[in-house]
């Protein structure tokens, strides 16, 4: 069993890489605006010791207010003198990390499973998330929550080692600690399960020949933390989590009634309730994870969602095993936890079933899956016929997934996504590089940030855009709000088009089919230099010269 | 407490729908409904089958419902019988199901395949058979979440298509958990289970299962009553009522 167990894992492995690898920095074709946020960043931080608005080594990163996780970026930032920075770059840490969460997994299993089932367990999860759909678009596009996903792993696998070894409580302390910057959800998750973990075993881990491993990786763990708590209460840090939850924007659901018994009808501790109830609940949907997945256009795969159809019985089967079965222990016990607090950070934002903030859920709802799995085969075990079926319909079942991957990923997203992956920019400044350089070029901002784009695309330097925009000094980083409307790329400015000031000078003007219609190119009497085209053929940007 | 908390479970769904409809809308879907009770409570299989026969002459659209508990049932000579009031109610049922030509879908379809670099790729993942799938799968998933009976489908109701009733108290939830978990201490359960499955499988192949749904009130407050057996705490019983009579007042102003 050993031996078969690896082989599949080196399969899973395997098909890991190739659903990953194949036209990573390709597909999808364009550039969403936080991927090339974060690889401008990684960028500027290379040249410079500082991000684009002259930030030293940030703790969180200002970008578009939005203030990124700072572990992925840091990241990219040794991988632009190898691969340049490219797409292909800035999707590489997903990439990477959600390859070595498979191995991770494994282990992790077969720490925490009863050995008879250990093995057989450990790989078939590691198979099903080598094909799982929502593992493998964060495993493709660059998204923090996977590589989050990795550490929060990683510490766990350490932390359940550490039985053997108690050298590995060290280890599993830093792993934690690294995995609460790593994305916003983590910050909610690994507190919570690590100290679940910790009432469970504290006797055995609360032990006098631990106490100098504690004090290490306790020690450790707060050190890798300070960055973090130092700016944790500046509201440019608190600004994702007080902008999206549920609890900070006013109540859904409020009847419209004034008398006398509105207050208990509308009361939030109801209207609360009721929401965050129906938000988590969401998240255990078979109707959310095999039909309509994230509602999000770059959250999901046109014609796929989080898990594939067939694996619906195995999930419900295995669902009832996990409850029921005693003898499954700490499998038990760590994947219930996992799926009762999985949707937590997810469950308090408003977005109905949010894939990218209850990635996590992944691992629970996977093992599932395996569990269903390696019961329905114990259960057909015996019987020759169903035995040789079952191998034959789990190599269909395989093959008809990656089909169906392809299908969905390669084809259909880059036909029907393109513009919500901020397809176009790329090819807008190959066509700008093309054209005179003495001439001004104002780009639209009506609808995008293309600043960001244009930075990455045209490598531009960090010190000329740091020099020539400034937006907040340093000391303002993390509270100041404000943003700029225009910004200098050079001879680039993006802004809002002024159809009256902008025409006096001859210029170059780029912008969408809104900003620049035909009836404007028209009545200003523009010339049309160049139209760049989603794949499905509708325009995407034009260029035009006023004369 | 347990008796208040019965009658709470009991009262949502056909209040919402009651209110949601004039009164003789309400009485097509309440007869279908109400005819589970006598269903299950009778011995003799063949009175069964009559109920549900009974069940498809006042809505056509449950035309296989006999068929499909007969054969799970493994009942062949039912089975066979069942084919006389699917045959009858034929073009009714067939008009209000998912097998009928969507236009729009096989456009779409027609639009996709020319994206693939091969045929057999598009004909495997572009045809007419996944359109039904796909609606099959539309019906089934809304019918077999949680979110449908507990949230009116909160936080992604269907538009248009759905009413979206408030079915069961929210607070409820966790009986369904614990009902489903001990489902061999719902009463008669064999029956419910067979009965449930067939009804969900007719409900799926409707275009449009809205408020036809209401059909499984009977089987669904049984499991709910079956976790309410097993978890029977007085101060959880005493914040569902709380809350349940919150969201029944709710009901009430709403519609």
């Amino acid at each position: 069993m050993l031996k078969n167990s690896y082989f599949i894992l080196a399969i899973a492995i395997l098909l890991a890489i190739i659903t990953r690898f194949y036209l990573l920095g390709e597909a999808p074709h364009g550039l969403y605006l936080d991927e090339a946020g974060q690889g401008y960043s990684a960028y500027s931080l290379l040249l410079t010791g500082k991000d684009e608005f002259g930030m030293p080594y940030p703790f969180v990163f200002r970008s578009f207010t939005d203030f990124k996780t700072p572990v992925y970026i840091y990241l990219i930032t040794p991988l632009i003198p190898l691969f340049g920075l490219t797409k292909f770059t800035v999707r590489f840490p997903s990439f990477f990390f959600s390859i070595l969460t498979l191995p991770v997994l494994y282990f992790l299993i077969i720490e925490i499973t009863p050995k008879k089932y250990a093995r057989k367990l450990a790989a078939t999860t590691a198979l099903l998330l080598s094909i799982s759909p929502w593992h493998i678009l964060f495993g493709r596009t660059n998204f923090e929550c996977n590589v989050a996903l990795f550490f929060f792993l990683a510490g766990c696998l350490a932390f359940y080692t550490s039985f053997n070894n108690k050298k590995l409580l060290i280890l599993a302390g830093v792993l934690f600690a690294i995995a609460i910057p790593s994305y916003h959800a983590q910050r909610l998750v690994t507190p919570l399960m690590g100290l679940m973990l910790l009432i469970r075993y504290r006797q055995k881990i609360f032990t006098k020949s631990n106490k100098n491993y504690i004090l290490i990786g306790g020690l450790l763990a707060l050190i890798i933390s300070l960055p973090t708590l130092s700016v944790a209460t500046t509201p440019g840090f608190l600004a994702r989590a007080s902008g999206l939850n549920i609890f900070s924007r006013g109540a859904v659901g409020i009847i419209d009634y004034n008398r006398p018994l509105a207050f208990l009808l509308n009361s939030k501790i109801f209207l609360a309730t009721r929401e965050f109830s129906s938000l988590y609940a969401s998240y255990f949907s078979p109707r959310n994870m095999f039909l309509l997945g994230d509602y999000d256009p770059r959250s999901s795969f046109p014609g796929l969602t989080t898990f594939f159809v067939w694996q619906f019985p195995f999930y419900i089967y295995g669902l009832y095993i996990l409850i029921k079965d005693k003898n499954l222990k700490e499998l038990r016990f760590f994947t219930i936890a996992f799926l009762l607090i999985g949707p937590l950070p997810a469950a308090v934002t408003r977005d109905p079933y949010s894939s990218i903030r209850s990635l996590q859920l992944v691992i629970p709802q996977t093992i599932c899956i395996s569990i269903g799995i390696i019961y329905f085969y114990k259960f057909i075990k015996n019987k020759k016929l169903f035995m040789f079926t079952f191998y034959l319909s789990a190599v269909a079942l395989i093959i008809y997934s990656l089909l169906k991957l392809y299908s969905s990923v390669i084809i259909l997203n880059e036909y029907y996504r393109a513009r919500d992956w901020n397809y176009g920019w790329e090819e807008v400044v190959k066509a700008l590089d093309s054209l005179d350089p003495k001439v001004p070029v104002i780009i639209d901002i009506a609808r995008n940030e293309p600043y960001i784009q244009i930075l990455f695309f045209k490598k531009f330097d960090p010190i000329q855009y740091q020099n020539e925009n400034f937006e907040v000094s340093n000391s303002d980083y993390y509270s100041n709000m404000n943003r700029l409307d225009v910004r200098k790329i050079g001879n680039i400015t993006t802004k809002h088009i002024n159809w009256e000031t902008d025409l006096n000078q001859e210029a170059y003007l780029v912008g969408d089919e809104l900003a620049i219609s035909d009836d404007q190119i028209k009545s200003h009497n523009l010339e049309l230099i160049d139209e760049i085209l989603y794949p499905d053929g509708s325009v995407a940007y034009k260029i035009v010269k006023n004369n | 407490m347990r008796k208040f908390v019965i009658f709470l479970i009991l009262l949502f769904w056909p209040l919402s729908l009651y209110l949601a409809n004039t009164p003789s809308d309400f009485l097509q879907y309440f007869f279908p409904a109400i005819l589970i009770v006598p269903f299950l409570k009778l011995k003799n299989t063949n009175y069964k089958l009559l109920i549900l026969i009974l069940i498809t002459v006042i809505e056509p659209k449950f035309a296989i419902l006999p068929l499909l508990y007969s054969l799970f049932s493994l009942n062949l000579k039912h089975s066979v019988i069942s084919l006389i009031p699917l045959f009858i109610f034929w073009k009714d049922f067939y008009g209000q199901s998912i097998f009928v030509p969507d236009y729009q879908a096989q456009q779409e379809v027609l639009k996709n395949i020319t994206l693939y670099p091969t045929v057999f790729l598009a004909r495997l993942f572009q045809n007419k058979l996944l359109v039904i799938i796909s609606k099959f799968h539309g019906n089934f998933f809304a019918l077999t979440d949680p979110n449908n009976y507990f949230f009116a489908f909160a936080p992604r109701q269907i538009i248009v298509t759905n009413q979206n009733l408030t079915k069961f108290p929210i607070f409820a939830l966790p009986f369904l958990l614990i009902g489903l978990l001990n489902f061999k201490n719902i009463y008669k359960y064999k029956e419910v289970l067979v009965l449930s499955a067939a009804l969900i499988l007719n409900l799926s192949i409707i275009i449009n299962f809205d408020r036809h749904d209401y059909i499984l009130w009977i089987p669904i407050s049984l499991l709910i009553f079956t976790g309410l057996q097993k978890f029977n705490n007085k101060f959880y019983n005493l914040i569902f009522i709380i809350f349940s009579l919150i969201q029944c007042l709710r009901i009430l102003i709403s519609y």
